[in-house]
C-alpha cells in the first residue's frame, strides 16, 4: 500500500470520527406532541357550580294546630290537586276556645247581671193595681158624693117642711130640731164625701205618677243589655270560627304533582305553619347558579349554558333565563369573601335522570364562534408580551409570534400569525428553540 | 541488596513514562475509593451520631385530631421508650422578597423545655420563650435560601387567618435532613418548603388544637418488633383519624439519606473496581515485559548467586513501588475530593455536624488493596522470573512464531500491506493480551458511556416529568380536601388559563403479605395538564373501574391487571374494599395508584371534592398570581414548574459540570494508560526488530503504523464494544438503582456516545503522538544492539 493510500486512509479514518462526532454531538431532535390548528366551535365560558329545582314548589304546611297523623306518602309519590295528603286531629280544647268560652260566660253573667238592676215586675203591677184600687175608690167616692148630696137635699127639704110645720106648730119643736140635726148631719156628710172625692183623685194622681215613675225606671239598663248582646254575639261569632277551624282537619294537595319531600313523616304535634311536605313536578325544572358578580355582568339573559350533572355522557344545552338583581356576600370555598348573584337557567329539553336540587356543574357560554380559527392553548406560550407557538415545518420548530383572540381553557382563537392545518407543538419543552430539530411523537 | 536497589531505581527511570499512567490508574481507583468510602462514612457517621444526638425518632404516625390524655396509652404499648405529641400543619408563608407563596411545615415544639424526640439543633439565635407567642425558629436551608435572619419577620396564612411571625432562631432537625415535603417530591426546594418550628400553645391556638395532637413520634426500646408497636398505634389512633403509622424506613428524609448511602456503598466497590482492575492489567503487562527484556540480567543475577526468592522481592517490589505512588496520590487526592464530596453532600443534607471523616483502619484498608493489587499484578512476572533457569536466560528469547494470519490466509494477503500483515500477525500471536487491552479500552469507553448515560436519563426524566406527564405551570394545593367548586374560583384568579382538579388520599394497598402505602390521585378523565404516562410517551387514563398503578408498585405487590387487592382507606371514612388493578404505567418517578376523579369521590363515599389543582397560566400574570395566591387561606402550597424544572436543571447542571471533568479525567487516564503502555512495551519489545525495518527501507510512517496500528485496531474495536458496555451497565444499574423512589431509565444518547468516542479517541490519539515521538528518537543503533 502507499503512503499516500494510508495517509488517505488516516484522513479518512479521523475524518468520519469527527463527522460521526458532529452529527451525534448536537442534541437528539426532541419528541414532541404537536395539535393541528383548525376551524371549529369555540365557546368562552363562565363556569360555576348550580342546583337545580323545580320551578314551582309547594310547601304544604299545617293549616292549624294539632295532632298530625303519620304522613303515608312518601318521596316520588304522585299527588293530583285536591287529594288529601295530611291529616290533623282537631284540638280538644285550644286555649283560643277556652278564652273565648270564658269571655261569652262573662258577657252573659253581666248582660244578667243587667235584669237584677230593672224594676220588679210585682212592683209594677202593685202600682198598676194601686191605680186601679184608686180608680175604684175614686168611683165610689164620687157616688157617696152623689148619696150625700141626695140626703143632704132631702135633708134641707123637710127641714124647710117641719119649720113651717112647727111655726103652725103642727109639730113639736123637737121633731124639728131632730130633723135639722139630720139635715146638718147628711150636709157633713156630703162636705165628707166631697173630700173623700178629693182625696181619692189625688191617690189616683199618686200611683199613676208612681207607675210612671216606675216605668221610666224600667227603661234605663236597655242600652247596657244592647253592648252585652253585641259583645256576646261577636264571642259567639268567634268561638263558631274556632269551632270550624278545629274542624278543618284535612290537608289537600294545592297542585298536582310529585311528593319532593315529607318533612313530617311521623305522627306528631305540629303547630300551624309547620311545613308537612313539598310538592312539585320534578319534570319541570329550571338551574340556580350562582356566579361572581363580576362574571354575571358578562352573562345575558338567553345565554347558553352547558350542564353537566356528573352522569356520563355529554352535556345537557340550557339557557339563562334571568340574571338575579341582587347579589349577596358568601364566603367561597377557597376562604374569600365576594359577591355572588343567581343566575336562573332553563333546560332546553326535560332531562332525564335529574331531579331537584341536583348539583351540576354548570358553564354559561359568554362568547361562541362557530368556526373560530383555533390552537389549543398547550401550543401557546408568553414571549414578552405577546404569545408565541412553535410550528412543526418538516422536522423542525420554527417559532411564529400568534395574535390571539377569545380564549377558554382548552382553544384560544387565533387572530393572526397562524394558518389552519399548520402544526403547532404541545407544551414545547425548554430545549426547543426556533430551528430545533422535532421528532413529531405519534 | 544495594545493586538491586540501584537496579531497581534505574528500572523506574527507565520506563517512568508507563510507571506514571500504572500510578495514575492506581491512583484513580484508590481515589475513587478513598472519596467515596470516607464520603460514605462520614455521612453514615454523621447521621448516626445526630440520630442519637438529637433522639430521632423511630416510628411516626398522623391523625386529624386526637386528645392529649391518649399519651398515656400509647406510652404503655410494650416497646415505646419515650413519646412526642406535636400539632403539625403545612401553611402558605409570605416570605419578603419572594414572590410566589412557599410552603411553611408548622411543627409544635415544647415553649419551656426542649423537644423529648427529635430536638432541635440551635444554630443562630435562641430556643423559644414562652412568653411571646409569635416567635419561631426556622430550619436552616429554609433560612439561607431565603435570606432569613434571627429577627426577620415572615407572614404566614395559619388556619385561614394571616400572621406575622418572628424568626428567633435558626435550627436543624434530624427529621429534616432531607427537606422534602412528602415521598411525592425528589428535589428538595430549600426556597420554596421550610421547616418553622412554633411554641406548642401558640400552634395550638391557632389551630383548635388544644389539648390534642395530630402527629406522634416515638421511640422504641432495643430489640422490640417494630410491626407490632406499629400496629398497636394505629389501634389508638384509629377513632381519631390515624392515617397508619410508620417506621423510619418510610419517613422521607430517612428514606432518601439511606437511599442515597445505599447506593453510594454500592458505587464504593464498583468503581474503584475497574480502575484497580486494569491497573492489574497494565502491571502485569510491564511487568511480563520487563522480566522479557531483562532475560538476561536475571540469568546474571541467578548465576552470581542472588536466591530466587531475592529476585522475585525485587520484581514485587517493583510492582509495589509503582502502586505504592499511585496509592500515596490516590489517597491525598480521595482524602481532598472525599472532603469536598462530604460538603458538597452538605447541600441535600442538613446536618449539624458534617464532619468530614477518615478512619485509619480504611487507609489500613486501602494499602491493603493496593499492596494486593500490586502482588497480584506483578505476580506472573515475578513467577517467570523466579522459574528462568540461568542457563537458558543466558539465551535470548526465542523468536515467536511467525505464520500467516487467519486474515491473509482467508486471502487478504495481497490487500495488505508488510506493516498492516505485522498488526494482524502481533494480535492474533497474543490473543489473550489484545483482549485485555481492548477490554480496558472498552471499560474505558463504558466508563464515560455509563457517567454521561446519568444525566441523559436524568434528561428523559425531566423531560418526561414535566413536558410529557406534568404539563401544568403550577399545582396548587389546598390545606384540606374542598368542594369541586373550588375548582371555578380558582379559575377566576388572574391569569389562569384551565384548571385540573385533583384529588390526592392517602392509603394502604395489600395483597396478600405485601402491603404499601402510597398516595391515590384522583384526576379528571379529559385532564391534557396531568397525565399518566409512561416513558414511551403512552398516555394512560384514569380508570374508572378500578386502579391504574405505577408499574414498580404493582410488581413489589406482586400483582399484575386483572388482580385484585385490597385498599384501605387511610383518610375520611376509611373503608376498606376490594379494587381491582385495572393497568399499570412504567412511570420514573414515585409509586401511585390513579383513578378518575368522580370514581374516587364514589370511592370514598364523598360528593366531590378536591385536594388541588394543576393550573395553566399566563406567564405574564405569574406577579398578579402569586400575590392573589399568597391571600388565599385555603391554598397551602403552590409549585411552579418552571421553577422546579429551573432547580433540578441548575443542580443537574452543577453536578453535571464536576462529573464530566472527572469522568474525561477517569477515562483519559484508562486510555492513556492503555493505549500509552501497550505501545510503549510494543516498542520495547520490537525495538530491534522496527530498527532493521528501518534499515530496510521502511519508512518511519510505516513503522508507527507497525506499533501504534495494533492500538488503533483495538481502540476502534474497544469503541464500540465500549458503547455496547456501556449501554448494558446503564441497563444493569437501572435495574440495580430501581428504587419505589424512582426508576432511572437506561438510555444513552448520541450525544453520550459521541462524547465517549471523542475522549477515547482523543486520548488515544495522544498517547500515540508520545509513542510516535519516541519512535522518531529511536536510536537505530542501540536498538541493535540488545540481547548480547
Amino acid at each position: 500500500m502507499q503512503p499516500m493510500a494510508r495517509r488517505t486512509i488516516l484522513a479518512a479514518v479521523l475524518l468520519a470520527i469527527v463527522v460521526m462526532a458532529v452529527l451525534a454531538l448536537p442534541p437528539r431532535p426532541v419528541a414532541v406532541e404537536t395539535a393541528r390548528v383548525d376551524r371549529g366551535m369555540l365557546q368562552v365560558t363562565v363556569g360555576a357550580e348550580g342546583r337545580t329545582r323545580v320551578r314551582e314548589r309547594y310547601v304544604v304546611s299545617a293549616p292549624v294546630g294539632g295532632h298530625l297523623q303519620r304522613i303515608a306518602l312518601r318521596e316520588g309519590d304522585r299527588v293530583e290537586r285536591g287529594a288529601t295528603v295530611a291529616r290533623i286531629d282537631p284540638l280538644a280544647h285550644t286555649s283560643a276556645v277556652s278564652e273565648a268560652l270564658a269571655q261569652l260566660d262573662e258577657w252573659r253573667a253581666q248582660r244578667a247581671g243587667v235584669a237584677t238592676m230593672r224594676v220588679k215586675p210585682e212592683t209594677m203591677e202593685q202600682a198598676q193595681r194601686r191605680i186601679d184600687a184608686a180608680l175604684v175608690a175614686t168611683r165610689r167616692a164620687d157616688v157617696e158624693v152623689q148619696r150625700a148630696r141626695a140626703a143632704r137635699d132631702q135633708a134641707r127639704r123637710d127641714v124647710e117642711r117641719y119649720r113651717r110645720l112647727a111655726a103652725e106648730g103642727a109639730v113639736p119643736r123637737r121633731e124639728l130640731e131632730q130633723i135639722q140635726l139630720r139635715a146638718e148631719t147628711s150636709a157633713n156628710e156630703y162636705e165628707a164625701a166631697a173630700l173623700q172625692t178629693q182625696i181619692s183623685a189625688s191617690e189616683l194622681a199618686i200611683a199613676r205618677a208612681s207607675l210612671r215613675e216606675l216605668q221610666a225606671k224600667n227603661r234605663d239598663p236597655d242600652y247596657l243589655e244592647r253592648v252585652y248582646d253585641a259583645r256576646t254575639a261577636a264571642i259567639e261569632a268567634e268561638l263558631s270560627h274556632l269551632r270550624a277551624e278545629a274542624a278543618r282537619t284535612e290537608v289537600h294537595a294545592p297542585a298536582s304533582g310529585v311528593v319532593l319531600r315529607v318533612v313530617q313523616q311521623s305522627a306528631q304535634y305540629v303547630a300551624a305553619g309547620t311545613p308537612l311536605l313539598e310538592l312539585g313536578d320534578p319534570r319541570y325544572l329550571e338551574l340556580v347558579i350562582d356566579v361572581l358578580s363580576q362574571d354575571a355582568a358578562q352573562i345575558a339573559a338567553g345565554d347558553p349554558i352547558r350542564i353537566d350533572a356528573g352522569a356520563a355522557g355529554s352535556a345537557i344545552p340550557g339557557r339563562v333565563r334571568r340574571i338575579e338583581p341582587s347579589a349577596a356576600t358568601k364566603v367561597s370555598a377557597l376562604g374569600v369573601e365576594e359577591q355572588r348573584v343567581n343566575v336562573i337557567g332553563d333546560f332546553a329539553a326535560r332531562p332525564s335522570g335529574i331531579g331537584d336540587a341536583y348539583r351540576v356543574e354548570a358553564s354559561i357560554v359568554v362568547w361562541q364562534k362557530s368556526d373560530a380559527m383555533r390552537v389549543p392553548n398547550g401550543g401557546l406560550f408568553r414571549c414578552g408580551d405577546a404569545w408565541c407557538a412553535f410550528i412543526v415545518e418538516n422536522a423542525w420548530a420554527r417559532r411564529r409570534t400568534v395574535t390571539i383572540g377569545q380564549r377558554n381553557d382548552e382553544f384560544a382563537e387565533v387572530r393572526g400569525g397562524l394558518q389552519v392545518g399548520e402544526r403547532v407543538i404541545l407544551h414545547p419543552a425548554d430545549r426547543i428553540g426556533d430551528g430545533a430539530r422535532i421528532d413529531v411523537r405519534r | 541488596m544495594r545493586t538491586l536497589d540501584h537496579k531497581l531505581l534505574r528500572d523506574i527511570g527507565s520506563s517512568r513514562g508507563q510507571i506514571v499512567a500504572i500510578a495514575l490508574m492506581v491512583a484513580c481507583g484508590v481515589a475513587l475509593f478513598v472519596a467515596m468510602l470516607t464520603t460514605y462514612q462520614s455521612l453514615e457517621r454523621s447521621q448516626r451520631a445526630y440520630y442519637d444526638a438529637a433522639r430521632f425518632a423511630e416510628v411516626f404516625a398522623h391523625a386529624t385530631r386526637a386528645p392529649r390524655s391518649l399519651g398515656p396509652r400509647i406510652a404503655a404499648i410494650p416497646g415505646i421508650d419515650a413519646l412526642q405529641m406535636r400539632v403539625v400543619a403545612d401553611v402558605s408563608l409570605d416570605v419578603p422578597g419572594r414572590d410566589e407563596p412557599a410552603t411553611g411545615r408548622l411543627v409544635s415544639i415544647p415553649e419551656r423545655s426542649r423537644p423529648p424526640l427529635n430536638d432541635l439543633f440551635v444554630r443562630e439565635g435562641r430556643y423559644l420563650q414562652p412568653a411571646d407567642r409569635t416567635q419561631v425558629l426556622v430550619s436552616e436551608a429554609f433560612a439561607d435560601a431565603n435570606g432569613l435572619r434571627v429577627g426577620s419577620t415572615i407572614g404566614a396564612v395559619i388556619n385561614g387567618r394571616r400572621q406575622r411571625l418572628h424568626v428567633v432562631g435558626i435550627a436543624l432537625s434530624p427529621e429534616y435532613v432531607y427537606a422534602i415535603r412528602g415521598v411525592a417530591d425528589i428535589w428538595p426546594d430549600s426556597a420554596r418548603f421550610g421547616i418553622i418550628w412554633m411554641g406548642e400553645q401558640a400552634l395550638s391556638a391557632a389551630f383548635d388544637m388544644k389539648g390534642a395532637f395530630n402527629d406522634l413520634a416515638v421511640t422504641l426500646t432495643p430489640g422490640i418488633d417494630t410491626q407490632t408497636v406499629i400496629e398497636r398505634i394505629d389501634a389508638l389512633l384509629a377513632r381519631y383519624g390515624g392515617l397508619g403509622a410508620y417506621d423510619r424506613t418510610d419517613q422521607p428524609s430517612h428514606r432518601y439519606l439511606s437511599s442515597e448511602l445505599s447506593e453510594l456503598r454500592v458505587s464504593v466497590v464498583m468503581v474503584p473496581a475497574i480502575f484497580l482492575g486494569i491497573a492489574v492489567f497494565l502491571l502485569h503487562l510491564l511487568l511480563s515485559r520487563q522480566v522479557g527484556t531483562q532475560r538476561a540480567q536475571i540469568a546474571v543475577l541467578k548465576a552470581f548467586g542472588y536466591a530466587n526468592a531475592v529476585i522475585g522481592l525485587h520484581y514485587v517490589l517493583f510492582g509495589l513501588l509503582i502502586v505504592a505512588i499511585g496509592a500515596v496520590l490516590g489517597i491525598g487526592a480521595g482524602l481532598w475530593s472525599g472532603w469536598k464530596l462530604t460538603h458538597y453532600y452538605a447541600v441535600f443534607f442538613h446536618f449539624p455536624i458534617l464532619r468530614y471523616h477518615a478512619g485509619i483502619e480504611l487507609l489500613a484498608a486501602t494499602v491493603m488493596l493496593v499492596i494486593l493489587a500490586g502482588v497480584a499484578g506483578s505476580l506472573s512476572g515475578v513467577r517467570a522470573a523466579v522459574m528462568l533457569p540461568p542457563a537458558e536466560a543466558m539465551r535470548p528469547q526465542p523468536p515467536a512464531r511467525f505464520r500467516p494470519s487467519i486474515i491473509e490466509r482467508i486471502g487478504f494477503r495481497r490487500v495488505l500491506s508488510v506493516p498492516t500483515r505485522v498488526v494482524v500477525r502481533n494480535l492474533e500471536r497474543a490473543p489473550l493480551k489484545a483482549l485485555l487491552s481492548c477490554t480496558g479500552l472498552a471499560l474505558g469507553v463504558a466508563t464515560l458511556v455509563v457517567g454521561r448515560s446519568t444525566y441523559d436519563a436524568l434528561d428523559l426524566m425531566l423531560t418526561h416529568q414535566f413536558y410529557a406527564a406534568e404539563r401544568e405551570d403550577a399545582v396548587v394545593a389546598f390545606d384540606r380536601t374542598l368542594p369541586l367548586r373550588a375548582r371555578w374560583e380558582l379559575g377566576r384568579l388572574p391569569g389562569i388559563i384551565r384548571v385540573e382538579p385533583f384529588r390526592a388520599v392517602a392509603v394502604r394497598l395489600r395483597s396478600g403479605h405485601h402491603s404499601r402505602r402510597v398516595v391515590l390521585i384522583g384526576l379528571e378523565d379529559d385532564a391534557s395538564l396531568r397525565r399518566i404516562v409512561d416513558l414511551r410517551g403512552r398516555v394512560s387514563r384514569p380508570p374508572r373501574n378500578g386502579l391504574l398503578l405505577t408499574g414498580k408498585l404493582a410488581q413489589v405487590l406482586g400483582v399484575t391487571p386483572g388482580d385484585r387487592i385490597t385498599l384501605e382507606v387511610l383518610e375520611a371514612a376509611k373503608p376498606t374494599m376490594a379494587a381491582r388493578v385495572v393497568a399499570t404505567v412504567d412511570e420514573p418517578i414515585g409509586t401511585t395508584a390513579y383513578m378518575e376523579l368522580g370514581a374516587l369521590d364514589r370511592l370514598l363515599r364523598e360528593g366531590p371534592t378536591i385536594s388541588g389543582a394543576y393550573v395553566a397560566a399566563d406567564a405574564r400574570d405569574r406577579n398578579v398570581l402569586n400575590a392573589a395566591l399568597k391571600r388565599l387561606p385555603a391554598v397551602a402550597h403552590v409549585a411552579f414548574r418552571e421553577q422546579t424544572i429551573e432547580n433540578f436543571r441548575s443542580t443537574i447542571a452543577e453536578v453535571l459540570a464536576i462529573s464530566t471533568t472527572l469522568l474525561i479525567t477517569f477515562a483519559s487516564v484508562i486510555a492513556f494508560g492503555i493505549v500509552y503502555n501497550t505501545a510503549r512495551i510494543a516498542l520495547a519489545e520490537r525495538g530491534r526488530e522496527l530498527a532493521v525495518m528501518r534499515i530496510l527501507g521502511f519508512t518511519r510512517g510505516e513503522i508507527t503504523l507497525v506499533l501504534l496500528g495494533e492500538q488503533a485496531v483495538l481502540t476502534g474495536a474497544a469503541i464500540p464494544a465500549g458503547l455496547a458496555l456501556g449501554y448494558a451497565i446503564s441497563l444493569s444499574l437501572s435495574v440495580a438503582y430501581s428504587s419505589e423512589l424512582y426508576r432511572i431509565p437506561a438510555t444513552v444518547s448520541r450525544a453520550t456516545g459521541a462524547f465517549a468516542l471523542l475522549v477515547i479517541a482523543g486520548a488515544a490519539f495522544v498517547s500515540a503522538f508520545l509513542v510516535r515521538r519516541q519512535l522518531d528518537s529511536l536510536d537505530l543503533v542501540a536498538a541493535l544492539k540488545i540481547g548480547e
